[in-house]
């Protein structure tokens, strides 16, 4: 009898487990234990969004497309940001750049994200216990526990997603991609300015990228911004 | 290729000679001599023992047995002379002493007509540094055992600051044919200074050293000091060199030094197979330093760490703005030293304007990174329309040359900023009235604001968040929901042992009372047999009393018709059994086989716990 009332908990411990150790695995061993302490402001999406409105007016589409970029990071279903991008991309004669399924399927911010799972981790464990003690709310314990797992199941699903997002940069200028990690290497290709690349790798002062044609070459480190920053600052000639 | 024709030639000659020599009979008398070179060296240096012997060959001569010393054979040649007739040859070996411990090593000599030599060796990091000049100064050197390589540093300075960066060229020599691979880059010895960027690659050059041609690496790097006092420090390197076979009679016969010399050449050696290789560690002489603490008197505020000579600008990505659009404020910190200390917090808190996180970039003017210039970039946007002026920034280092501390601002910066409609009213009219800059090379032109299809800017109120970093890659974050999991994971195992422990615990109660009851229900049997009633109901109602004692945790005594019918209910089996052994203890009760049967049904399910 007990066995049968355990295995909800076993398995919500399961998804748990793998959720947030993988979470923990993807984050990067030399980030900070604190949240961005050397910030000067906090920053909205509004603000952010002005601030690319203001850096396409200017004509400096890469740091328009890094803050519309980091504002979409804050608001996913925010329209205006999503046409303003557009409308930039189109302006500037860019690709659109491949959000990819997995963005395109992102709801809310990673960070309401995480407190859905949150929530979802209290009902689930608080539906477990409850029918670990045979409460008489059976019906409520189960509903709870279903829940909780519903949300944490959401909840990973969009933080894997927000783990690619850790390894998005703009591209700052025109850049020749090369076929190696040093000077003066064979170029490939030709990476346009305000490019949306994925880093894949580093070596000394070239990050490994690929466009969203699939491209893959070595371009220098300094002519990429990331759209999250490790230190998680809004950085970068914003 | 005439080159190759004339080794060739020459070393044809030479193998000619050496058959010639090695039949040369009438060997004189044997009468041995030995010298060491110097006498006097550190722990980590060689000396070269040279032993010869006339009038006997290489066999005869053995390196010495010294505890605490290590001989190896690094050269051997052999002289032959013709005088009237008489054939004389002097064979010498040179060994390589490698001490293994600090002291004084007397090396006997194998015949008594030659003295012994002494050795002294002397611990390297304990006052020696001051007698070795070589080791003192800036290009010293050490070989290694065999001569064939050896490290040296080249620093353009001995006196230093904590956190003071100098370059430092780190050179290892190899000699050519002698060292088989270096087996990796150099390495710090000791803990009181970091060495930063050390190139990948090292420049390679050739160089004739005591005629003899080495091939040197090069690694360029910089050298901080981390403590003050007087320090110093060595770098090494692990190679495997190629080391000479002690005893090769067929070699070195020759009165002439050139054909020694050609014979003892690595290349030919290796032709022939006569070294071994072997995995060392070259070490350079110790370089010895003077660092000083930084003073603590005239240290600014917002000193940061940074050591050198720098200058300082700042400039404007443009000297007018509308409100609302953001300008870019940059301080230009060049020079040499440590840029890594370099930092600026910019611009905070500034009246009229909002101000952003500031980046830095570092343009490096060497492979090191010891010169050049960082940029911070800070981007502010003006609030307010009308004659701004941005403060001015402070940076302040610490200058090694004067040994005092530098507080260096730039002027404040005076900005036009217009009412953001004109601004952008004349932002959408070039001067020439056509449309703005190609679109190619994805600039945007200066043209596509909201006239583009842009929609407006948003009204920032509430919502903000002080990091782009997910919460998931936070460490407070990701440590809450595991402490919660675990807190729960905790209360469920503690549920779980609980409640298996009362499963266990009735398990047992269960167990008590059948064995209790048994002998009871064996009395139910006997008086069914013998049709006595009032023992039959007797016995089965001691039997219900034990049972639901034992469920209820109350004594059996309790165990009443009425607790009976306040727990079970008004005319349950249980009162109604109760009532009959009442009955059959006072007045005389029939018992037939289908009360047995029933009664007995009832009894058996009030001790297996079932409710009847």
């Amino acid at each position: 009898m007990m066995k049968k009332h355990h295995w909800p908990v076993s398995m919500a411990v399961v998804i748990l487990s793998l959720s947030f150790g993988n979470l923990v695995c993807r984050a990067d061993p030399a980030l900070p234990t604190t949240p961005d302490s050397g910030s000067h402001d906090s920053h909205s999406a509004a603000a952010l969004y002005n601030l690319g409105n203001s850096y396409a007016r200017q004509g400096q589409a890469a740091l328009a497309v890094l803050n519309y970029e980091r504002a979409r990071i804050l608001a996913p279903r925010d329209p205006d940001i999503r046409y303003n991008l557009r409308r930039l991309r189109e302006a500037a004669g860019m690709t659109s750049g491949s959000p990819g399924f997995g963005e395109a399927m992102m709801w809310f911010s990673p960070n309401t994200t995480y407190w859905i799972g949150f929530i979802g981790l209290v009902l689930a464990g608080a539906g477990g216990l409850l029918w670990c003690f045979r409460s008489p709310y059976r019906m409520a314990s189960r509903a709870a526990l279903g829940a909780g797992l519903l949300m944490m199941t959401f909840t990973l699903n969009d933080a894997l997603m927000i783990g690619q997002l850790m390894d998005r940069s703009v591209v700052l200028q025109p850049v020749a991609a090369s076929a190696a990690p040093i000077a003066g290497a064979q170029t490939i290709f030709t990476v346009p300015q305000a490019t949306l690349v994925q880093r894949l790798d580093e070596h000394a002062n070239f990050n490994l990228i690929r466009d969203s044609q699939g491209n893959t070459g070595w371009v220098s480190k300094n002519q990429l911004i990331p759209i999250i920053s490790h230190e998680g600052e809004i950085d970068a000639n914003t | 290729m005439s080159i190759v024709n004339n080794t060739s030639i020459k070393r044809s000659i030479g193998l000619i000679v050496l058959a010639t020599a090695a039949t040369m009979g009438d060997v004189a008398a044997a009468a041995m001599t030995q010298d060491i070179e110097p006498k006097r060296i550190d722990l980590g240096q060689a000396a070269q023992l040279t032993l010869s012997a006339s009038g006997a060959d290489a066999d005869s001569i053995s390196p010495p047995m010294v505890e605490g010393l290590e001989f190896v054979a690094v050269a051997q040649s052999q002289r032959t002379e013709s005088i009237n007739g008489v054939s004389h040859s002097t064979t010498s070996i040179t060994y390589q002493v490698i001490p293994q411990q600090v002291g004084v090593f007397t090396i006997p000599s194998e015949t008594p007509s030659a003295p012994p030599v002494v050795l002294t060796v002397d611990d390297a990091g304990a006052g020696s540094s001051g007698r070795s000049a070589a080791a003192a100064s800036p290009q010293a050197s050490m070989r290694a055992p065999g001569g064939n390589a050896f490290v040296r540093l080249r620093l353009p300075k001995h006196d230093l600051y904590v956190g003071e960066t100098v370059p430092v060229d780190i050179q290892v020599a190899t000699r050519d044919g002698m060292v088989a691979a270096l087996n990796g880059q150099p390495t710090l010895n000791g803990d009181a200074f970091t060495l930063d960027k050390l190139s990948a690659q090292p420049e390679r050059t050739a160089e004739v050293i005591d005629g003899k041609p080495f091939t040197v690496f090069t690694w360029h790097s910089a050298l901080a000091a981390v403590k003050p006092g007087r320090l110093s420090l060595t770098m090494e390197t692990p190679l495997t060199v190629r080391i000479l076979s002690a005893a090769r009679p067929d070699r070195g016969r020759f009165a002439e030094p050139d054909l020694d010399d050609l014979f003892n050449d690595p290349s030919l050696q290796s032709f022939f197979g006569t070294s071994t290789e072997r995995e060392m560690t070259v070490a350079s002489p110790p370089a010895n330093f003077s660092v000083q603490a930084l003073p603590t008197q005239g240290r600014p505020a917002d000193f940061s760490g940074a050591v050198g000579n720098f200058t300082v600008k700042s400039d404007v990505s443009d000297d007018k703005a509308a409100t609302g659009d953001p300008i870019t404020l940059r301080l230009h910190v060049a020079g040499s030293g440590t840029f890594d200390r370099v930092n600026s917090p910019m611009l905070h808190d500034v009246e009229h304007w909002k101000t952003y996180a500031p980046t830095a970039t570092f343009k490096p003017a060497d492979p090191i990174g010891y010169r050049g210039e960082k940029t911070f970039d800070q981007p502010v946007i003006a609030m307010q329309a009308g004659a701004q002026v941005l403060p001015a920034l402070a940076f302040s280092w610490f200058d090694p040359s004067t040994g005092r501390y530098v507080d260096a601002h730039t002027p404040p910066v005076p900005i036009d900023v217009m009412p953001a409609s004109t601004a952008e009213t004349s932002a959408h009219l070039s001067p020439s009235g056509q449309p703005g800059p190609s679109t190619a090379g994805g600039v945007v032109p200066a043209s596509t604001g909201q006239s583009k299809g842009f929609r407006p800017d948003h009204a920032v109120s509430g919502g903000t968040v002080a990091s782009l970093l997910p919460h998931f890659f936070q460490a407070p974050y990701v440590a809450a929901p595991s402490l919660m999991m675990f807190a729960f994971l905790s209360v469920g195992f503690w549920a779980r042992r609980r409640e298996r422990r009362a499963d266990e615990m009735d398990a047992a109660r269960e167990a008590a009372a059948a064995l209790q009851t048994a002998p009871l229900l064996t009395q139910m049997n006997r008086a069914a047999s013998s049709s006595n009633a009032e023992l039959f109901f007797g016995a089965a109602r001691q039997a219900v009393q034990r049972a639901l004692a034992s469920r209820w945790h109350i004594p059996p005594a309790k165990v009443t018709s009425d607790e009976a019918e306040a727990r079970l209910g008004p005319e349950t089996d249980v009162s109604l059994l109760f009532e009959l052994a009442d009955e059959a203890s006072y007045s005389k009760v029939q018992l037939t086989a289908i009360d047995i049967k029933r009664w007995t049904q009832v009894v058996n399910q009030q001790i297996k716990g079932e409710m009847a």
